[in-house]
């Protein structure tokens, strides 16, 4: 598991890297190998390192896999239309993941605040990661994305515009609705925290009824 | 006025002032981890739990040392964590709160809502 002592070093801070991986070793090799089998004890493991991510680098994680899927898909075809239903199950995808980041973070406290600002932190990171690929995007693809059907608007407004050159224009625009895209990423980031505080409390509350067994039609 | 407390940052604080786990009486990270999984009878994350000493730490209410690693640890070090007396007044104001809640009541509840 040289890999995961590696990946786990990286996020954790320099103070405890020695001493957390110390644990998990510890952990690893007295307890969970012996009970659970070679597979499960590094499934485990895996899971111990993944719980050391924060939301923070989740979002970041999320938006270099979708700005990276919009380079990609610029540089195949430029000028083709975005397709409603892949933006659809990409929508739903970032959902999800940005859910099950808010559950997985809130999980252990089962408090809704939690979940709602891993839920935030994560779609904020996420979408800035976005907005700056996009910039990329822009200037890296602008001789050929010039021509798409979505840009008509933009080029008509640079047209009108005392603007030196269309990149400086749409690098203005583009800057100047970043706040927006921000704004959106944590007020739908929020929602999926909201969701997932949901989800949280119902294990939660699922957890104490296990604790505590209450007797119907007895008063109290 | 002491720290809110959340139900895990006691739950970890708790775990200190009872050190008495199955590893002995070290309160050191994986100690602390299955104290809490222990008490709260439910897998913990570790991530969770090492956040949660970092806080209490940065808040002040415990305090860690270093101490020598073991073999099967690879030789890394442990650190070992111990409750501070604002962690200790934090914990009693918690329970007092709670116990003022419960005032006149006897628990478990019975009835329905």
């Amino acid at each position: 598991m040289k890999w995961g002592d590696f990946v786990l070093r990286l996020l954790v801070r320099r103070r405890d890297r020695e001493t957390i991986s110390g644990d998990l070793l510890e952990e690893y090799r007295e307890h969970v190998l012996p009970t659970r089998g070679s597979w499960s004890a590094r499934l485990w493991y895996i899971r111990q390192i993944l719980s050391f991510v924060s939301p923070i680098a989740w979002g970041l994680a999320i938006g270099v896999g979708l700005g990276t899927l919009q380079l990609v898909n610029t540089a195949r075809a430029p000028l083709a239309d975005d397709d409603a239903g892949g933006m659809l199950v990409m929508a739903a995808v970032i959902v999800l993941l940005w859910t099950s980041v808010s559950v997985a973070t809130g999980l252990p406290t089962c408090r809704f605040r939690d979940a709602v600002a891993a839920g935030m932190l994560a779609g904020l990171a996420t979408m800035a990661v976005f907005d700056a690929t996009s910039i990329l995007r822009v200037n890296v693809f602008l001789d050929q994305i010039r021509y798409r059907d979505d840009w008509v608007n933009l080029v008509a407004r640079f047209d009108a515009s005392s603007a030196p050159n269309l990149r400086a224009y749409a690098n203005w625009e583009y800057v100047r609705g970043t706040p927006i895209v921000l704004a959106i990423g944590a007020v739908a980031g929020g929602l999926c925290g909201a969701l997932a505080g949901v989800i949280n409390r119902s294990i939660g509350s699922r957890r104490k009824r296990h604790e505590v067994r209450l007797k119907p039609d007895t008063p109290y | 006025m002491a720290e809110h407390l959340g139900a895990l940052e006691q739950a970890v604080l708790l775990a200190l002032i009872r050190p008495r786990t199955d590893l002995g009486k070290e309160a050191y990270g994986r100690a602390v981890l299955k104290e809490v999984q222990s008490r709260l009878n439910r897998e913990i994350s570790a991530g969770a739990v090492y956040a949660t000493l970092d806080r209490l730490e940065a808040k002040g209410l415990v305090t860690s040392r270093l101490g020598p690693g073991t073999s099967v640890r690879g030789g890394r070090p442990k650190r070992h964590y111990a409750i501070q007396p604002e962690g200790i007044r934090a914990l009693n104001e918690a329970k007092a709160a709670i116990d003022r809640l419960w005032a006149g009541l006897k628990g478990p509840l019975k009835g329905t809502l």
